[in-house]
Protein backbone atom coordinates (compact mmCIF):
# COMPACT_ATOMS: atom_id res chain seq x y z
CA UNK A 1 0.00 0.00 0.00
CA UNK A 2 3.02 2.34 0.88
CA UNK A 3 1.97 3.72 3.68
CA UNK A 4 4.13 4.72 6.29
CA UNK A 5 4.78 2.24 8.80
CA UNK A 6 3.77 4.44 11.95
CA UNK A 7 0.33 6.12 10.49
CA UNK A 8 -0.88 2.92 9.62
CA UNK A 9 -0.09 1.41 12.87
CA UNK A 10 -1.80 4.24 14.65
CA UNK A 11 -4.61 4.21 12.08
CA UNK A 12 -5.56 0.61 12.77
CA UNK A 13 -5.50 1.34 16.99
CA UNK A 14 -7.61 4.44 15.88
CA UNK A 15 -10.00 2.12 14.39
CA UNK A 16 -10.22 -0.29 17.14
CA UNK A 17 -10.53 2.37 19.76
CA UNK A 18 -13.45 3.65 17.44
CA UNK A 19 -15.24 0.33 17.88
CA UNK A 20 -13.77 -0.03 21.33
CA UNK A 21 -15.73 3.66 22.05
CA UNK A 22 -18.87 2.72 20.38
CA UNK A 23 -19.58 -0.73 19.75
CA UNK A 24 -22.45 -2.77 22.10
CA UNK A 25 -20.47 -5.64 22.85
CA UNK A 26 -17.33 -3.85 24.12
CA UNK A 27 -16.30 -3.22 27.44
CA UNK A 28 -15.95 0.09 28.02
CA UNK A 29 -19.62 -0.03 26.84
CA UNK A 30 -20.83 -2.05 28.90
CA UNK A 31 -18.89 -1.22 32.08
CA UNK A 32 -20.78 1.79 31.67
CA UNK A 33 -24.19 1.34 31.06
CA UNK A 34 -24.00 -1.37 33.76
CA UNK A 35 -22.50 0.59 36.62
CA UNK A 36 -25.17 3.37 36.08
CA UNK A 37 -28.16 1.31 35.39
CA UNK A 38 -28.03 2.44 32.16
CA UNK A 39 -29.28 0.74 28.81
CA UNK A 40 -26.51 -0.45 26.55
CA UNK A 41 -28.33 1.17 23.38
CA UNK A 42 -28.92 4.27 25.35
CA UNK A 43 -25.56 4.54 26.23
CA UNK A 44 -24.10 3.44 22.51
CA UNK A 45 -27.12 6.68 21.19
CA UNK A 46 -25.59 8.82 23.53
CA UNK A 47 -21.66 8.57 22.56
CA UNK A 48 -22.59 8.63 19.00
CA UNK A 49 -22.84 13.23 19.27
CA UNK A 50 -19.48 13.00 20.04
CA UNK A 51 -17.74 9.84 18.50
CA UNK A 52 -18.73 10.10 14.70
CA UNK A 53 -17.17 13.69 14.70
CA UNK A 54 -14.35 12.65 16.23
CA UNK A 55 -14.04 9.34 13.63
CA UNK A 56 -14.06 11.62 10.82
CA UNK A 57 -11.38 14.20 12.34
CA UNK A 58 -9.65 11.53 12.84
CA UNK A 59 -9.84 9.73 9.19
CA UNK A 60 -8.43 13.28 7.64
CA UNK A 61 -5.52 13.35 10.32
CA UNK A 62 -4.79 10.38 9.40
CA UNK A 63 -4.84 11.09 5.66
CA UNK A 64 -2.92 14.29 6.10
CA UNK A 65 -0.21 12.36 8.36
CA UNK A 66 0.17 9.76 5.80
CA UNK A 67 0.13 12.43 2.88
CA UNK A 68 3.31 14.33 4.84
CA UNK A 69 5.32 11.57 5.68
CA UNK A 70 7.41 9.50 2.96
CA UNK A 71 7.93 5.97 3.69
CA UNK A 72 11.54 3.99 2.15
CA UNK A 73 9.41 0.77 4.91
CA UNK A 74 6.53 1.46 2.67
CA UNK A 75 7.88 1.35 -0.38
CA UNK A 76 9.22 -1.88 0.70
CA UNK A 77 5.87 -2.89 1.90
CA UNK A 78 3.97 -1.73 -1.89
CA UNK A 79 6.25 -4.02 -3.34
CA UNK A 80 5.29 -6.74 -1.28
CA UNK A 81 2.85 -9.17 -3.57
CA UNK A 82 -0.07 -9.04 -2.05
CA UNK A 83 -3.46 -11.69 -2.69
CA UNK A 84 -7.41 -11.77 -1.99
CA UNK A 85 -7.20 -15.57 -1.05
CA UNK A 86 -6.55 -14.43 2.24
CA UNK A 87 -9.62 -12.81 2.93
CA UNK A 88 -12.19 -16.04 3.46
CA UNK A 89 -10.29 -15.80 6.79
CA UNK A 90 -12.00 -12.71 8.32
CA UNK A 91 -14.73 -15.40 8.96
CA UNK A 92 -12.39 -16.50 11.83
CA UNK A 93 -13.22 -12.98 14.20
CA UNK A 94 -16.79 -12.57 13.09
CA UNK A 95 -16.96 -16.16 14.53
CA UNK A 96 -15.43 -15.45 17.61
CA UNK A 97 -17.17 -12.03 17.82
CA UNK A 98 -20.50 -14.55 17.62
CA UNK A 99 -19.56 -16.45 19.88
CA UNK A 100 -18.95 -14.00 22.69
CA UNK A 101 -22.15 -12.40 21.63
CA UNK A 102 -24.08 -15.32 22.53
CA UNK A 103 -22.53 -15.35 25.72
CA UNK A 104 -19.45 -18.51 25.09
CA UNK A 105 -16.69 -17.99 27.47
CA UNK A 106 -13.74 -16.05 25.88
CA UNK A 107 -11.73 -19.35 26.78
CA UNK A 108 -13.58 -21.25 24.69
CA UNK A 109 -14.21 -18.65 21.65
CA UNK A 110 -10.47 -18.14 21.38
CA UNK A 111 -9.82 -21.87 21.35
CA UNK A 112 -12.46 -22.07 18.40
CA UNK A 113 -11.15 -19.58 16.73
CA UNK A 114 -7.43 -20.90 16.75
CA UNK A 115 -9.21 -24.58 15.52
CA UNK A 116 -11.35 -22.46 12.74
CA UNK A 117 -7.82 -20.97 11.97
CA UNK A 118 -6.14 -23.70 11.39
CA UNK A 119 -9.29 -25.17 9.37
CA UNK A 120 -9.74 -22.85 6.78
CA UNK A 121 -6.22 -22.00 6.70
CA UNK A 122 -5.94 -25.63 5.61
CA UNK A 123 -8.68 -26.02 3.06
CA UNK A 124 -7.59 -22.98 1.70
CA UNK A 125 -4.44 -23.94 1.08
CA UNK A 126 -2.85 -21.14 2.94
CA UNK A 127 -0.45 -22.56 5.41
CA UNK A 128 1.08 -25.82 5.22
CA UNK A 129 -0.29 -28.74 8.20
CA UNK A 130 3.78 -29.02 9.21
CA UNK A 131 3.64 -25.06 9.73
CA UNK A 132 1.25 -25.15 12.45
CA UNK A 133 3.09 -27.04 15.00
CA UNK A 134 5.76 -29.38 15.07
CA UNK A 135 8.62 -31.03 17.38
CA UNK A 136 12.22 -29.18 16.58
CA UNK A 137 14.55 -32.18 16.78
CA UNK A 138 17.60 -29.63 17.37
CA UNK A 139 16.14 -28.29 20.15
CA UNK A 140 13.43 -31.48 21.27
CA UNK A 141 10.49 -28.08 21.59
CA UNK A 142 7.70 -27.38 20.11
CA UNK A 143 8.34 -24.80 16.88
CA UNK A 144 5.10 -23.49 14.52
CA UNK A 145 2.86 -20.99 14.04
CA UNK A 146 0.71 -21.62 16.86
CA UNK A 147 3.61 -20.85 19.27
CA UNK A 148 5.18 -18.35 17.85
CA UNK A 149 2.33 -16.76 17.99
CA UNK A 150 2.13 -17.18 21.41
CA UNK A 151 5.62 -16.07 22.74
CA UNK A 152 4.70 -13.11 20.30
CA UNK A 153 2.07 -12.07 23.93
CA UNK A 154 5.24 -13.08 26.41
CA UNK A 155 6.73 -9.89 26.66
CA UNK A 156 3.43 -8.07 26.89
CA UNK A 157 2.34 -10.78 29.30
CA UNK A 158 5.78 -10.49 31.80
CA UNK A 159 4.79 -6.61 31.66
CA UNK A 160 1.13 -6.63 33.05
CA UNK A 161 2.43 -8.96 35.52
CA UNK A 162 5.07 -6.81 36.74
CA UNK A 163 2.68 -3.14 36.64
CA UNK A 164 0.41 -4.76 38.47
CA UNK A 165 2.71 -5.66 41.24
CA UNK A 166 4.15 -2.36 41.01
CA UNK A 167 0.10 -0.70 41.07
CA UNK A 168 -0.35 -3.10 43.60
CA UNK A 169 2.40 -1.77 45.96
CA UNK A 170 1.72 1.79 45.35
CA UNK A 171 -1.69 0.83 46.78
CA UNK A 172 -0.75 -0.66 49.83
CA UNK A 173 0.85 2.67 50.19
CA UNK A 174 -2.53 4.49 50.75
CA UNK A 175 -1.68 6.64 47.79
CA UNK A 176 -3.92 5.79 45.70
CA UNK A 177 -6.87 5.59 48.29
CA UNK A 178 -6.28 9.43 49.09
CA UNK A 179 -6.25 10.45 45.38
CA UNK A 180 -9.36 8.64 44.66
CA UNK A 181 -10.97 9.99 48.03
CA UNK A 182 -9.95 13.46 47.16
CA UNK A 183 -11.28 12.84 43.17
CA UNK A 184 -14.69 11.60 44.17
CA UNK A 185 -15.66 14.74 45.98
CA UNK A 186 -19.23 15.80 44.66
CA UNK A 187 -19.25 18.61 42.44
CA UNK A 188 -21.84 21.40 42.74
CA UNK A 189 -22.87 21.98 39.22
CA UNK A 190 -22.83 19.34 35.85
CA UNK A 191 -19.93 20.71 33.89
CA UNK A 192 -17.98 20.36 37.79
CA UNK A 193 -18.95 16.94 38.00
CA UNK A 194 -17.60 16.10 34.31
CA UNK A 195 -14.51 17.93 34.67
CA UNK A 196 -14.69 15.64 37.68
CA UNK A 197 -15.05 12.65 36.12
CA UNK A 198 -12.69 13.45 33.59
CA UNK A 199 -9.73 14.23 35.72
CA UNK A 200 -10.72 10.62 37.75
CA UNK A 201 -10.68 8.51 35.09
CA UNK A 202 -7.43 10.20 33.42
CA UNK A 203 -6.29 9.32 36.55
CA UNK A 204 -7.32 6.21 36.79
CA UNK A 205 -6.23 5.03 33.34
CA UNK A 206 -2.63 6.64 33.61
CA UNK A 207 -2.09 5.27 37.50
CA UNK A 208 -3.43 1.59 36.42
CA UNK A 209 -2.40 1.07 32.71
CA UNK A 210 -3.43 -2.23 32.29
CA UNK A 211 -6.93 -1.89 32.88
CA UNK A 212 -8.66 -1.83 29.79
CA UNK A 213 -11.62 -0.15 31.09
CA UNK A 214 -11.63 1.84 34.12
CA UNK A 215 -14.37 3.56 35.58
CA UNK A 216 -15.17 6.07 38.37
CA UNK A 217 -12.96 4.00 41.58
CA UNK A 218 -15.98 2.50 43.52
CA UNK A 219 -17.68 0.81 40.69
CA UNK A 220 -14.09 -0.96 40.07
CA UNK A 221 -13.49 -2.51 43.39
CA UNK A 222 -15.25 -5.27 45.16
CA UNK A 223 -17.76 -3.66 47.89
CA UNK A 224 -18.28 -1.31 45.13
CA UNK A 225 -21.73 -0.35 45.36
CA UNK A 226 -21.13 0.61 49.29
CA UNK A 227 -18.52 2.86 48.34
CA UNK A 228 -20.18 4.89 45.79
CA UNK A 229 -21.03 8.16 47.32
CA UNK A 230 -24.42 8.86 47.80
CA UNK A 231 -23.97 12.27 46.95
CA UNK A 232 -23.52 11.11 43.19
CA UNK A 233 -26.87 10.35 41.71
CA UNK A 234 -27.46 7.33 39.31
CA UNK A 235 -28.32 9.59 35.92
CA UNK A 236 -25.34 11.86 36.58
CA UNK A 237 -22.48 11.54 33.35
CA UNK A 238 -19.93 9.50 34.74
CA UNK A 239 -18.17 6.80 32.57
CA UNK A 240 -19.46 7.94 29.68
CA UNK A 241 -18.46 10.92 29.81
CA UNK B 1 -15.48 8.17 27.04
CA UNK B 2 -13.00 8.94 28.83
CA UNK B 3 -10.94 5.48 28.95
CA UNK B 4 -10.93 5.30 24.86
CA UNK B 5 -8.26 8.18 25.24
CA UNK B 6 -5.23 7.59 27.71
CA UNK B 7 -4.97 3.87 27.17
CA UNK B 8 -5.10 4.03 23.64
CA UNK B 9 -2.64 6.71 23.45
CA UNK B 10 0.02 6.09 26.34
CA UNK B 11 2.84 4.06 25.45
CA UNK B 12 3.06 1.99 28.66
CA UNK B 13 -0.15 0.95 28.15
CA UNK B 14 -1.71 -2.70 26.78
CA UNK B 15 -3.15 -1.32 23.46
CA UNK B 16 -0.54 0.37 22.33
CA UNK B 17 2.25 -2.24 23.37
CA UNK B 18 -0.01 -4.85 21.75
CA UNK B 19 -0.28 -2.85 18.38
CA UNK B 20 3.39 -2.45 18.71
CA UNK B 21 3.75 -6.26 18.64
CA UNK B 22 1.31 -6.94 16.18
CA UNK B 23 3.76 -4.81 13.96
CA UNK B 24 6.41 -7.20 14.27
CA UNK B 25 4.48 -9.81 12.14
CA UNK B 26 5.69 -7.18 8.85
CA UNK B 27 9.70 -8.34 10.28
CA UNK B 28 9.84 -11.18 7.31
CA UNK B 29 9.25 -8.61 4.53
CA UNK B 30 11.72 -6.13 5.88
CA UNK B 31 9.59 -3.60 7.91
CA UNK B 32 10.24 -2.16 11.02
CA UNK B 33 8.53 -2.53 13.88
CA UNK B 34 6.54 0.69 15.53
CA UNK B 35 7.17 1.30 18.55
CA UNK B 36 4.31 1.80 20.96
CA UNK B 37 5.20 5.57 21.32
CA UNK B 38 4.82 5.80 17.44
CA UNK B 39 1.59 3.52 17.89
CA UNK B 40 -0.16 6.47 20.18
CA UNK B 41 1.08 9.02 19.14
CA UNK B 42 -0.40 8.01 15.46
CA UNK B 43 -3.67 7.19 17.05
CA UNK B 44 -5.66 10.28 15.55
CA UNK B 45 -8.85 9.07 16.88
CA UNK B 46 -7.94 9.28 20.65
CA UNK B 47 -6.72 12.80 19.96
CA UNK B 48 -9.90 13.70 18.44
CA UNK B 49 -11.84 12.12 20.98
CA UNK B 50 -10.09 13.52 23.75
CA UNK B 51 -10.60 16.91 22.01
CA UNK B 52 -14.47 16.23 22.10
CA UNK B 53 -14.79 14.96 25.58
CA UNK B 54 -12.74 18.67 26.01
CA UNK B 55 -14.80 20.72 24.33
CA UNK B 56 -18.19 18.90 25.29
CA UNK B 57 -17.18 19.75 29.10
CA UNK B 58 -16.56 23.40 28.43
CA UNK B 59 -19.09 23.90 25.99
CA UNK B 60 -22.17 21.38 27.62
CA UNK B 61 -22.44 20.30 23.97
CA UNK B 62 -25.30 17.17 24.07
CA UNK B 63 -25.58 18.38 28.24
CA UNK B 64 -28.95 17.15 29.00
CA UNK B 65 -30.29 18.47 32.51
CA UNK B 66 -32.03 16.59 35.22
CA UNK B 67 -35.10 18.01 36.12
CA UNK B 68 -33.78 20.98 38.59
CA UNK B 69 -35.57 18.91 42.17
CA UNK B 70 -33.61 15.94 41.46
CA UNK B 71 -30.22 16.17 39.61
CA UNK B 72 -29.03 19.29 41.36
CA UNK B 73 -30.57 18.89 44.74
CA UNK B 74 -28.48 15.41 44.65
CA UNK B 75 -25.43 16.80 43.78
CA UNK B 76 -25.19 19.56 46.14
CA UNK B 77 -23.15 18.35 49.05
Amino acid sequence: MGANPDVLIGAILAGATFGDSISPISDTTIASAGTQGADIGGVVRSRLKYVVPAGLLAMLASAALDATRSSAAGAVAAAIPVSARGLPMLVVPALVIGLLVAQRHLIEGLLLGILATVVLGLALGLIAPSAIVHVDRASFGAKGLIVDGMGRGVGASVFTILLVGLVATLQATGALDRLVHWATRPGTTARGTEAWIVAAVSERCCSRPTASSPCLPWVRWPGAAARRPASVPTGAPTCST
Amino acid sequence: MTVCTWPFLLPYCLPTILASSASASGAPYGLPRVSPFAAGINNTYSWALLLAVLVAVATGFGRREAPSNTAQDRLSP
